[in-house]
């Protein structure tokens, strides 16, 4: 059974599915204004990379990232189990402008076997990437606009998804198989996980948070709050 | 007529005296210079002609982050050397464990990218050797 409560209070509507706790492995408030950045729910925090600034967010304050000055959120070593097979997770974003040819708001690497999966944007559409073998595109995204992303990588049943804001989820089967996603080392916000050049984001991130399984539809609704965001749950 | 090897080891050469400098920098000032890119255009190697013929003049050293407001010249960190045979960014960071830098080097050759960062401090894993760059990857 599941348990909900109300989050009107929050500046949403509906209800907060009492689950959203379960399988949860990060959550990024991103409220700090310089420095490292706090995990709400677990005990990773994000190095500040090149003097990460603030703006006002969906929630309280977001990171701001200016990609002329390479700045960005990392951790290193996340430790994170390395064997699950399913992952997902949400943040909101707004990007400023476009300088490069596919900044990352989102990032994951296992460095060993250079297995990455990220979400980027490109020619203003986002894209749910595996490691260079599976590319899964979203719907168009806007310039100067708060939007919500939630993407899921099951490579339990070979299947991948992608979301923007409360539009119908897009998804692909097959081209998302082992190996596991690989959460279990090197996390960055606002910038390639990767060796690639130039991949930083230009504007602000917000509410970042990953999890161990895929969400249901009522748990994304309810991350996307009406468009208000949805601040840590626990 | 330098190989790849060859212009990894001048550079190798060259950065082991701008790294003192660099920490110099930091020992005085009691905290990171970020540096954007020293070069507009990265120095070019190519497996012709003499090992210098990629070396190309710093003409970026009065850039600075938009939050920061020294810039390579400003910081006075380097004698001036005519012709540098990679470019140089500094990349700062704050960790749990404290502030560091990262010191990353790029040229390319027969115009592939190539890249090394080498850290400073106590983050783990910021240590990239010579590595090629896919610049189409997306």
């Amino acid at each position: 059974m599941m348990f909900t409560y109300p989050i009107a209070h929050l500046g949403g509507a509906g209800v907060i599915p009492s689950t959203l706790l379960d399988g949860l492995l990060s959550w990024f408030e991103l409220n700090e204004e310089s420095g490292v950045r706090a995990d709400s729910h677990g005990s990773i925090s994000l190095t500040d990379n090149n003097t990460t600034g603030f703006a006002a967010g969906k929630q309280g304050n977001a990171s701001l990232h200016v990609e002329a000055n390479n700045e960005y959120l990392s951790n290193s070593d996340t430790g994170y189990d390395h064997s699950i097979p399913i992952a997902s997770g949400s943040y909101w974003s707004r990007y400023s402008s476009l300088p490069n040819t596919a900044p990352r708001a989102w990032s994951a690497r296992r460095g060993s076997e250079g297995t990455e999966v990220y979400v980027l944007a490109s020619d203003s559409k986002q894209y749910l990437v595996w490691s260079g073998a599976s590319t899964l595109a979203g719907d168009l995204r806007t310039i100067n606009t708060w939007e919500f992303t939630y993407w899921y990588v099951d490579t339990t049943n070979d299947n991948g998804g992608i979301q923007l804001n409360n539009n119908a989820i897009i998804e692909n089967i097959g081209g998302f198989v082992d190996p596991s996603p690989p959460l279990d080392q090197i996390l960055r916000i606002g910038q390639t996980a990767g060796t690639t050049a130039n991949r930083g984001w230009n504007g602000e991130i917000d509410l970042v948070n990953m999890y161990n399984r895929v969400l249901t539809s009522d748990e994304v609704t309810a991350l996307y709050n009406g468009g208000a965001g949805l601040a840590y749950p626990g | 007529m330098p190989t790849l090897n060859a212009v990894q080891n001048r550079c190798d050469e060259w950065l082991a005296n701008r790294y003192p400098e660099i920490a110099v920098y930091q020992a005085t000032t009691s905290f990171p210079f970020q540096g954007l890119s020293t070069h507009t255009v990265l120095p070019g190697h190519v497996n012709s002609g003499p090992a210098t013929a990629g070396d190309i003049n710093a003409d970026a050293l009065g850039n600075s982050p938009s939050d920061q407001e020294e810039s390579w010249a400003d910081a006075d960190m380097f004698p001036v050397v005519a012709f540098w045979p990679c470019a140089l960014t500094i990349n700062v960071y704050e960790g749990p464990d404290g502030t560091g830098y990262v010191v990353c080097s790029q040229f390319r050759y027969n115009g592939d990218l190539w890249m090394q960062c080498v850290n400073f401090g106590p983050d783990t894993g910021n240590d990239v050797p010579w590595t090629f760059v896919d610049e189409n990857a997306p």
